[in-house]
C-alpha cells in the first residue's frame, strides 16, 4: 500500500529546498557572479518558502506549479512569522518594503511578466520595448538592489520560515 | 585611494543606519583579513524586533561604482540574541541554538524524518564549526 504524502511532508520539502537554494544564492554573491544568477536563487528561494507556508496552512493540493506566489503571500508570510518567532508585530514600513520587494522578487521569473508589461526576468533573453534584446546576465534589473542593506530582512524571514518548515 | 577595511565597515556601519531604523549597534566581527580585498567585511548588527534566529549569515558583493569596495557579511541579530553573544562567543552561542534544534526534533519530529533532522544539526555544527574563528571586534556605532 503507498501512503500518500502529507501536506507537512510536502511543506518539508519544498523548505529544504529553498535552504538550499539561499546557500546557493549565499555561495554566489561570495564568488562574485553576474547579478541575474543572485537574484534567480533569491526568487526560487522565496517561491519554494511561499509553497511550504501555504502547503501547511492551506494543504498541498491548493499549491499549483504556478510561479506567481510572492508577491502576494510574501507579506502575509512575514506577518505570521514576525508574530510566531518574534512575537512582535511587525511594523507597516517594513511590510511595505516586503511588499515591493516582492513584487520585484516575483518578476525575476520568466513566467511573471505582469500582464506582458515586464518581460525582464533572471533567466532568458527578452525583447524590450525599443526591439533590443536583453540578456539577463548583462541586465542591471534596476528594480532590484540585491547590495542594499534592506535585503537582509527579507533573506531572514526567507531563512526563518524555511527553516521552520523544514524541520 | 581606495579605504582601508575599517574605514570602509565605519561608512557602511553608517549608511546601514539611514535605511534600517531599528539599527541599534554595528560592530565588527573579527579577524578582519587586510591583506585579502575578496575576504569580506563582517558586520554584527543589532536590530530591535527582528527574527531572533541565531547567525544567519547574509553576504553582499562589492560594488565599486557605487563606492563598495570590498564584499561584505552582515549577521542580523536581536538585542538579547547580541547580550548572548558577549557572554559565550560566536561558537558556543551558535551551538546553543543547534542543541536546541536536535531537542525540539527529538520531541517533535516523526521517527522517518529523524535522519533529515540529524543531517540538518549536523551542517549546522559544521557551519559553527567555520565561526570557532569569529569574535567581536569594535563597535563601529551605538544608538
Amino acid at each position: 500500500m503507498i501512503v500518500r504524502p502529507t501536506d507537512q511532508d510536502w511543506a518539508r520539502g519544498y523548505a529544504k529546498q529553498a535552504l538550499s537554494d539561499l546557500r546557493a544564492r549565499e555561495a554566489l554573491v561570495r564568488a562574485g557572479t553576474d547579478k541575474c544568477h543572485r537574484l534567480h536563487f533569491l526568487q526560487m528561494a522565496a517561491e519554494k518558502a511561499c509553497k511550504a507556508y501555504l502547503a501547511t496552512e492551506n494543504g498541498h493540493m491548493n499549491v499549483r506549479k504556478s510561479h506567481a506566489y510572492v508577491k502576494r503571500h510574501l507579506p502575509t508570510m512575514a506577518r505570521h512569522f514576525y508574530k510566531v518567532i518574534s512575537n512582535n508585530k511587525i511594523s507597516q514600513w517594513e511590510i511595505s518594503e516586503i511588499r515591493r520587494l516582492a513584487k520585484e522578487i516575483e518578476l525575476l521569473a520568466p513566467a511573471c511578466d505582469d500582464g506582458d508589461v515586464r518581460k525582464d526576468n533572471a533567466e532568458y533573453p527578452w525583447e524590450d520595448s525599443k526591439g533590443r534584446i536583453q540578456i539577463p546576465c548583462e541586465y542591471e534589473f534596476p528594480g532590484i538592489d540585491d547590495g542594499d542593506r534592506r535585503l537582509v530582512r527579507l533573506v531572514k524571514l526567507i531563512y526563518a520560515a524555511s527553516e521552520a518548515y523544514s524541520r | 585611494m581606495k579605504k582601508s577595511k575599517l574605514e570602509a565597515a565605519k561608512s557602511m556601519a553608517k549608511a546601514h543606519s539611514l535605511v534600517e531604523p531599528n539599527l541599534k549597534r554595528v560592530c565588527l566581527i573579527e579577524p578582519l583579513d587586510n591583506d585579502d580585498p575578496n575576504d569580506p567585511i563582517k558586520l554584527l548588527e543589532v536590530v530591535e524586533g527582528t527574527l531572533e534566529m541565531g547567525i544567519e549569515p547574509v553576504a553582499f558583493t562589492a560594488d565599486p561604482a557605487r563606492g563598495i569596495e570590498y564584499p561584505s557579511i552582515i549577521v542580523e541579530i536581536s538585542p538579547d540574541e547580541y547580550q548572548e553573544i558577549r557572554d559565550l562567543g560566536f561558537a558556543k552561542f551558535h551551538r546553543k541554538r543547534v542543541d536546541l534544534l536536535g531537542k525540539k526534533g527529538s520531541v517533535a519530529v516523526a521517527p522517518k524524518h529523524r535522519r533529515a533532522l540529524r543531517s540538518n544539526v549536523a551542517r549546522e555544527q559544521q557551519r559553527a564549526e567555520r565561526r570557532d574563528g569569529w569574535t567581536l571586534g569594535e563597535e563601529l556605532l551605538a544608538r
